[in-house]
C-alpha cells in the first residue's frame, strides 16, 4: 500500500527515485554513481522534452514499481534506483531546481525536474555539469542506493 | 594522435569552457595522479561492450553511441594505455549517443566526453567534502 497519493503534495523529505543504467553504478570508489545519470535525454525514442523523470517512494507499493515500463526484463535488471530528497534537489544552488508533479498512467508518483529538460541542455550543456555533479554526489551515499543492479542477489 | 576536433577544458567551479589545444589535452590527461583500478584493458574491454549496444540499449528508448564516437572511444583507450597514461575509473554510455571516461580522486572527479557532435570535452569538479572509499 502506497503512503501517499501521487496528487498529495511533495514534503522536503520525500524520497524520489531515479534509474540508473548498470554501467553508471560501476566503479571501485565514490561518488558511486556517475553525473550523466542525471543527463537530460536530447535523442531517441523518449527526450526528456518536460525534464528528466524521477518516482516518489511513497507513492510506489513497492520500490520496482518504479521500473514498470521497461518491458525488457533483462534490461530492467541492470537498471538501479537511487533516491534523493526533495530538499537536496531544490538547494542545490547553481541552477534553482525544482520539482513538478506530472502524472503518467503506467507508473504512480511520477514528477519531473523541468530545469532539466532536453532543449535547454541542447542549447548550453556546461551550464549543467556542475548541478549534474552535485546530483551524482547526493545520490552516491550508500543509503540512497534503493537497488543496485551489481548486486546479484537482486 | 587521434584528436584533431575541438577541444575543452571546462573547469566549471570557476570559470568558462576555453578551448585546449591537442597537447594540453594529453598533458591533462597525464597530469591526473590516479590511476583506475582495473586499468586500461578493463576499459577497453567495457568500450568494446559499449560498441555493441543498439537502440534502446538501457530499455528508455536511448539511441546506439554514435558509430564515430565509438572508433574515437577505442583509439583514444588505445592510445592511453601505450603512453601509459592514467587509466579511467569508468567509461560509459551517454543517453544522448555519447561516450565519457571518469576518474576519480580524493579531491576531484575529470571526465573525458567524446559526443555525438563530434567535440571532445575534458572536465573537473572539484569535491573536497567527498568521502572516498572502495566498494569492492
Amino acid at each position: 500500500m502506497a503512503k501517499k497519493r501521487e496528487t498529495d503534495p511533495i514534503a522536503d523529505d520525500e524520497l524520489l527515485l531515479r534509474r540508473v543504467w548498470i554501467d553508471k553504478f560501476r566503479t571501485a570508489k565514490v561518488p558511486y554513481i556517475s553525473p550523466s545519470a542525471f543527463e537530460p535525454r536530447i535523442t531517441g525514442k523518449f527526450p526528456d522534452t518536460d525534464g528528466i523523470s524521477l518516482y516518489r517512494l511513497d507513492c510506489l507499493t513497492q520500490i520496482e514499481d518504479a521500473l514498470r515500463t521497461i518491458q525488457d526484463e533483462a534490461k530492467k535488471r541492470k537498471t538501479g534506483l537511487v533516491g534523493l530528497e526533495l530538499i537536496e534537489i531544490k538547494v542545490l544552488i547553481e541552477m534553482k531546481l525544482t520539482v513538478r508533479i506530472s502524472p503518467n498512467e503506467e507508473i504512480l508518483g511520477h514528477v519531473v525536474v523541468p530545469e532539466l529538460n532536453c532543449t535547454d541542455y541542447e542549447k548550453d550543456r556546461e551550464r549543467f555539469k556542475k548541478t549534474l555533479f552535485a546530483l551524482a554526489v547526493k545520490a552516491s551515499s550508500p543509503q540512497r542506493i534503493f537497488r543496485d543492479p551489481n548486486d546479484e542477489t537482486i | 594522435m587521434f584528436v584533431d576536433n575541438r577541444y575543452r577544458n571546462s573547469a566549471i567551479a570557476t570559470t568558462a569552457p576555453t578551448p585546449m589545444s591537442r597537447g594540453s589535452r594529453a598533458t591533462a590527461l597525464h597530469e591526473l595522479a590516479f590511476a583506475g583500478s582495473g586499468g586500461w584493458d578493463k576499459i577497453i574491454d567495457d568500450v568494446l561492450a559499449i560498441s555493441e549496444y543498439k537502440d534502446d540499449w538501457d530499455g528508455e528508448g536511448s539511441l546506439a553511441p554514435d558509430p564515430q564516437v565509438v572508433v574515437a572511444a577505442i583509439k583514444f583507450a588505445i592510445s592511453s594505455k601505450n603512453e601509459k597514461s592514467p587509466s579511467p575509473d569508468r567509461v560509459i554510455a551517454g543517453v544522448n549517443q555519447s561516450i565519457s571516461f571518469e576518474w576519480f580522486d580524493g579531491a576531484s572527479y575529470t571526465e573525458f566526453e567524446l559526443s555525438r557532435t563530434g567535440e571532445q570535452f575534458i572536465r573537473t569538479f572539484n569535491a573536497p567534502n567527498l568521502q572516498f572509499c572502495d566498494v569492492q
